[in-house]
């Protein structure tokens, strides 16, 4: 994991499939996985299908992924999804708009974003997100978001 | 500078330039900028035809073409384009500040988008002699400016001037700095054939990540910027292959007269002595992975692709443009990181040139007698 030095978090919103709008900042208050990927990218292939059971494991808890598709078509999207994880949210960056913003120069490449909304690290390359540093990183923000629930509710 | 007039077209089809007959020989239109000394080799003449057709249109859709270097040069003459856009409006334009030459058409809905691009010109192996003093023409100091600037793949400071920095330290004049800089990026680097078409170029993000590997563009770009990054001019030269090596690289040509994926970036750097230098470093990690199976760094048949790739070209390839940062004429897109394969937009999106869903093209080669 790298820390984020690229100042406030970029606006991240747009259209996934079948309709459907996603918008970062809907996500406050969950700790969020921001993963951009894309069909012809091998390493992205197996992550996927990682990605959506750890959603999974993290069920009722404070936590939400985001996965973004760099450049490609929706029914190419749609094809590659139903194959490896299917039901995963996906918002078609199809200018590549939000990689430029991002800083997204490789795949497969994550973001870690708290539960304010702001982002706190990025990781360039496959990872493990139920082990080893990942997955601390991951498991901090998340217990962090319930914290920050548990004072909000007053508990 | 000598710069070919063209033709513009408006109106339903199109036709380009008339192409002269197979066997007309490259007329010189008078000197070229630079005249590094050519190897003795003779031109040979090419004819390449791409057919693009966008098979789910939406709304307006607009396709551009690059066509070969506009501008002749030593190694390479342009001996005309014709194109054909049946439904549409086509007409060629030329990038002002690079010169990169664009053939373009645009079709109303419901009609067809199938442009077809063919292009003739003719090519030699170029060689500069480095062991010497060379008598280069005097480039134009708006182009030496271009290749010493940033663009938006190939930044100039940060990370990409402290490594700059760093290798050529200790060394004495452009040349050798830049030697130090094809050095290190054959060094460095390795070529990834699971990169996508022919990688993207982002210099910064390959060096924040430590993610030194990719294929031409990502390889010759890191070169570029390394040595933009030392006020030594350099451009990429984006082109692709188009002919077998006749110096027996099988990684290095493309037979069978199909070369719609043989698009090969290759690198310049311009010092005072020599004027414009071929070099690249990237096909010496090609030469390294793919040459009879792989060869080993330290393998003579490396080690003279090593040698030969600085300094001198084989041209069984078309150079097409050096332009970075293009805005082409009516995209509603932003500006591409660099030109090299076909371009198509609809009015839903800006088409992935790399995905055979939505986007058809086919480039054919042939050498002319």
């Amino acid at each position: 994991m790298e820390p984020w030095t690229g100042g406030a978090t970029p606006a991240l919103a747009g259209p996934g499939l079948a309709g459907a709008r996603h918008d970062l900042a809907a996500l406050r208050g969950r700790a969020v996985l921001v993963q951009f990927w894309a069909s012809w990218c091998e390493p992205c292939e197996a992550e996927l299908p990682a990605l959506a059971r750890l959603r999974d494991r993290l069920a009722g808890r404070p936590f939400a992924l985001l996965t973004v598709n760099l450049g490609e078509g929706p029914a190419r999207v749609e094809q590659f999804l139903g194959a490896h994880a299917p039901g995963l949210p996906v918002l078609l960056d199809r200018e590549r708009a939000a990689a430029a913003a991002w800083g997204v120069g490789g795949l497969p490449m994550a973001f870690l974003v708290d539960a304010a909304g702001q982002v706190r690290g990025s990781l360039f390359g496959a990872a493990d997100w139920a082990a080893g540093e990942p997955g601390a990183a991951l498991e901090r923000l998340v217990a962090e978001a319930e914290r920050r629930s548990a004072e909000r509710s007053g508990r | 500078m000598n710069r070919r007039s063209f033709i513009q077209l408006a109106g339903a089809t199109a036709a380009g330039l008339a192409l002269p007959a197979p066997g007309a020989r490259a007329r010189a239109e008078g000197a070229p900028a630079t005249a590094p000394a050519p190897v003795a080799a003779s031109w040979k003449t090419y004819e390449v035809t791409t057919r693009v057709e966008v098979t789910k249109p939406a709304g307006t859709t607009r396709i551009w073409l690059p066509t070969p270097l506009t501008q002749d040069t030593a190694y390479q003459r342009a001996l005309g384009n014709a194109w054909r856009a049946d439904g549409g409006t086509a007409a060629q334009w030329i990038d002002p500040a690079s010169g990169a030459g664009v053939v373009w058409a645009e079709f109303p809905e419901g009609v067809k988008p199938v442009l077809e691009l063919t292009s003739r010109f003719a090519t030699r192996d170029v060689a500069v002699d480095l062991s010497r003093p060379g008598t280069p023409g005097a480039e134009r100091p708006a182009e030496l400016a271009r290749c010493t600037a940033s663009t938006s793949l190939l930044p100039t400071g940060g990370i990409v001037k402290e490594t700059s920095s760093a290798i050529v330290k200790g060394a004495k004049g452009d040349l050798e700095k830049a030697r130090a800089i094809y050095e290190w990026v054959v060094e460095n680097t390795v070529r990834d054939p699971r990169t996508r078409g022919c990688g993207v170029g982002d210099v910064q993000f390959m060096l924040e990540k430590k993610a030194l590997s990719g294929k031409c563009a990502d390889l010759n770009a890191l070169f570029v910027a390394l040595c933009r990054a030392e006020g030594i001019p350099a451009r990429d030269v984006y082109g692709v292959r188009v002919a077998p090596s006749a110096l027996g690289y099988a990684s290095l040509g493309k037979g069978g007269g199909v070369v719609t994926k043989a698009q090969h970036c290759r690198a310049e750097f311009y010092v005072a002595s020599h004027g414009w230098v071929p070099a690249d470093p990237a096909d010496v990690r090609k030469v390294i992975l793919e040459e009879g199976g792989g060869k080993a760094p330290d393998d003579p048949v490396v080690l003279a692709a090593r040698k030969r790739l600085f300094g001198s070209w084989e041209m069984n390839w078309l150079a097409l443009n050096t332009g970075h940062d293009l805005a082409l004429p009516r995209a509603t897109r932003g500006p591409l990181g660099f030109l090299m394969y076909p371009q198509a937009e609809t009015a839903e999106a800006r088409l992935d040139c790399l995905d055979p869903d939505d986007f058809q093209y086919a480039i054919t080669s042939k050498e002319l007698a």
